[in-house]
């Protein structure tokens, strides 16, 4: 028995010599790192916050020439929510919006209801395509009353992507927002996120606005009214890590100039750069990931001064998954998203061409964000590893995985300060206590499996499998009075 | 061994302390923000009644209520004014009158023309739409003046500010601040013009024949706006002679276009009708003008949008189908 413990014995030590230095190395600068990305983020919000009284929201709401908004909204079998959804953002304070359905090719009695609602008839105009679309168009409709700003495009089934394209070529608007048709919507968020497009209309080209965490959220009339916390254990743990990467997060890449990731749940666009830029690669598992990126490698290949904004101020609230199996799903289909859009634009990663989205964000995500998985199982695999053989001190590990996890809740805890300082949408302390014991709790067992999760989504993409979009199992909300 | 005992149990140390202390932190913010707004609730409950009697009030009860409210002392004068901040901009008439006359009483008046010259820029941007909020004749002097700070952003908010305050004198000045030169995007300027009242055609004929593309385009964006017919022809003249302008632009012609079309200034129709079929000019300039060719009534436009119809491309087909 010896004889095979002893090589293994030998190697794992060999193994832990050799890596010892690079995972500490690396352990410690991806939460600094993070922790640099809420510093600025904070510096972000505290400008943001300071200059909340003079928005001019209200003259901009009130205004004839401010820039047009095509609300895009692609639909696949959204029959139960579509008419409200769509009632929602054509309630939307805005003076100059239209929204536009793009069914694509529904199963259910999406198309029907929104015939039914919104007494919708055949639009007879003709669509000029600027971007190519692969689903064939069967309709078009508009509404009997043409004071209604809507446009429904029946098409055949061919993806979110090609239904979002179809959806520019039929978009008449200067700007445009992609939505989800099961995203609920602040009543200004299209001021909001307009508002750095009418303060800068020659640099600004894309914003993207917070997406936060519905569940366990009291919704009234498509409108989110109460923020509470979610009673799903996973829906909880996404709320803070939700806020750590994506609010913080993006709001410390905006503060450098650097964001490369407007969610595809809420982002505006310029349109007539979208158009130029192509469209929305249909093929992309990442589309809006990798629309940004192509709009930053358009702009710096042109030597254009432009700026990609998020905007941190809770503008849209979507459902996350509460269950295992679509967490999974969801994770999976992210990382192979992330990888995909990574090894496309790799010739940008280190390229001081592309400025800091090329010497500093890129290479982030490539070394922070896709390789982090891979290191956290390595980790995972070879410490208890370790320990059975006898390779490594017990109370030295333990002490040195207490270092670990502490340092990470350190920075879930700074995220939930600069979040209780700034926004602090979660008004309850029993809302308080529940986002911190999650804070610890998420480092067992769920840190480890959405790694497991991202791992098996980079496999996939290298094995080449056909991505399929899995179905999102909605729960509802806590209270849906019409 | 990786790291020496010592700096891991100084890192443990470190960490848990920093984990206490931010944690603290959250409680202690958390805590003190459910204090103010008990404390919002106390004070609202206080003035909430006094405010509301303001809409009612008439003579002598009025300007009683106003000293009163003027006077109240403390934290509870901060909340009277932050309330009656708020509630400004959605009345009118009288009751305005009475909640900007409480604040003018209270100081923030002056205090707002003393912020305005500020060092820091977020407290002159402050003061900048306070002032607007607040209206009047003194505040459009130090307001056009803070369009030319040298922050955009409060230059922004001033112009903004010129709007809400909606004095006529302050025309000449946005008008100015159309300018490419101030940094203000047109848009916000325009906007605030289009606030002011009793507004005087023959600046916006002056704005159209501008050398500064800002100045023209806010000028086309305004007349059309305000129906200002008397500038129908500047703003023809306008579009006829932008092709030919050294920074000739895109904006201004279609600015110029939509006016027309707003203005139903039958003379131009022809013109849009070539424009809109023209290969040169841009996709939103053909827009524009398919747009305005939409807006023109009578038999003889009825005509011209038949022609184009078959001549332009499927963008301004689109437009004109419904007309």
């Amino acid at each position: 028995m010896d004889n095979i413990l002893e090589p293994l014995r030998a190697g794992i030590q060999w193994l832990f010599e050799i890596t010892a230095y690079p995972v500490l190395a690396y352990f410690i600068v991806i939460n600094t790192s993070l922790l640099l990305l809420i510093i600025f983020a904070s510096v972000n919000f505290t400008s943001h916050l300071r200059r909340q009284s003079f928005t001019g929201s209200r003259v901009t709401a009130a205004s004839p020439l401010s820039p047009g908004i095509s609300v895009l909204m692609p639909a696949y079998n959204e029959g139960a929510v579509i008419a409200a959804s769509v009632r929602a953002v054509l309630d939307l304070r805005y003076p100059d919006h239209e929204v536009v359905v793009i069914n694509d090719g529904s199963s259910d009695e999406t198309l029907q209801t929104l015939i039914d609602v919104y007494d919708l008839v055949e639009d007879q105009r003709e669509v000029s395509i600027k971007v190519p679309v692969r689903g064939a168009v069967r309709r078009t409709y508009r509404a009997r009353d043409t004071a209604l700003p809507i446009i429904v495009v029946d098409k055949e089934n061919s993806g979110r992507s090609d239904s979002l394209n179809m959806g520019l070529n039929v978009a008449s608007k200067d700007l445009v927002v992609m939505v989800d048709a099961d995203s609920l919507l602040d009543p200004d968020s299209l001021l909001v996120v307009s508002k750095p497009f009418t303060d800068d209309p020659e640099h600004v080209i894309a914003t993207g606005g917070v997406v936060r965490v519905a569940n366990g959220c009291e919704v009234v009339a498509g409108r989110v009214v109460s923020v509470n916390m979610p009673k799903n254990y996973f829906a909880r743990i996404q709320i803070v890590e939700y806020l750590r990467s994506f609010l913080l997060g993006r709001a410390g890449w905006s503060q450098l100039n650097s964001l490369i990731l407007i969610s595809g749940a809420f982002g505006m666009f310029r349109r007539d750069l979208i158009i130029r830029a192509g469209g929305l690669d249909a093929d992309s598992i990442g589309e809006d990931f990798e629309l940004v990126m192509r709009l930053h490698k358009l702009m710096r290949e042109e030597k254009r001064k432009y700026r990609v904004i998020f905007i941190a101020e809770p503008v849209c609230w979507t459902e996350v998954p509460s269950s295992a199996a679509v967490l999974a799903r969801q994770r999976r289909r992210w990382h192979r998203g992330l990888w995909e859009v990574l090894t496309k634009y790799r010739g940008m990663t280190f390229n001081p061409r592309y400025g800091s989205v090329g010497m500093i964000a890129l290479p982030y995500y490539w070394i922070f964000e896709l390789i982090a998985p891979a290191i956290e199982l390595f980790g995972i695999f070879i410490v208890p590893l370790g320990l059975l053989l006898g390779v490594v001190n017990v109370p030295y590990a333990l002490a040195f995985i207490a270092v670990a996890y502490l340092y990470a809740i350190f920075v879930s805890l700074m995220a939930l300060l600069v979040e209780e300082a700034s926004f602090h949408r979660y008004n309850r302390w029993r809302d308080l206590w529940v986002a911190l014991s999650v804070s610890v709790i998420e480092n067992v067992g769920y840190r480890q499996l959405t790694a497991v999760w991202r791992m098996q989504g980079w496999w996939a993409a290298l094995r080449g499998k056909k991505q399929v979009w899995g179905t999102m199992t909605r729960t509802g909300f806590e209270s849906s009075a019409p | 061994m990786l790291v020496s005992w010592d700096v891991l149990a100084i890192a443990v140390v470190v960490l848990v302390v920093g984990c206490i202390v931010a944690l603290a932190a959250v409680v202690v913010i958390k805590g003190s923000r459910h204090a103010r707004e008990r404390r919002r609730t106390v004070h609202e409950n206080a003035v909430r009644s006094r405010i509301m009697a303001l809409a009612v009030a008439e003579d002598e009860a009025l300007d009683a209520l106003v000293q009163e409210l003027a006077s109240t002392p403390g934290p509870l004068g901060d909340h009277v004014e932050q309330t009656l901040l708020r509630m400004i901009p959605e009345v009118r008439g009288d009751v305005r009158e009475a909640m900007i006359s409480v604040l003018a009483a209270r100081g923030l008046l002056r205090r707002s023309l003393q912020r305005i010259s500020s060092r820091s820029a977020i407290q002159r941007a402050g003061a900048a739409e306070l002032l607007g909020v607040l209206g009047g004749s003194e505040v459009i002097r130090p307001l056009t003046a803070a369009l030319r700070d040298k922050n955009l952003e409060v230059r922004l908010v001033a112009a903004r500010a010129l709007g809400v305050a909606a004095r006529p004198e302050a025309g000449g000045h946005l008008v100015d601040a159309l300018s490419l030169t101030s940094g203000i995007p047109h848009s916000v300027a325009a906007t605030a013009l289009l606030n002011l009242p009793d507004q005087d055609p023959t600046v916006y004929i002056e704005g159209l024949r501008d050398r500064d593309a800002g100045i023209r385009y806010g000028s086309a964006a305004v007349v059309g706006m305000l129906l200002m017919s008397e500038a129908a022809e500047a703003l023809f003249e306008c579009l006829l002679a932008e092709g030919g302008r050294e920074n000739a632009s895109d904006v201004v012609v279609a600015a110029c276009a939509r006016s027309l079309g707003r203005l139903s200034y039958k003379p131009a129709t022809s013109e849009l009708a070539e424009i809109s079929c023209s290969s040169s000019a841009s996709s939103s300039v053909r827009q524009a003008a398919g747009e305005a060719l939409r807006a023109m009534p009578g038999a003889e436009a009825r005509e011209v949008r038949r022609h184009v119809m078959e001549r332009a491309d499927a963008d301004v087909r689109r437009i004109l189908v419904d007309a």
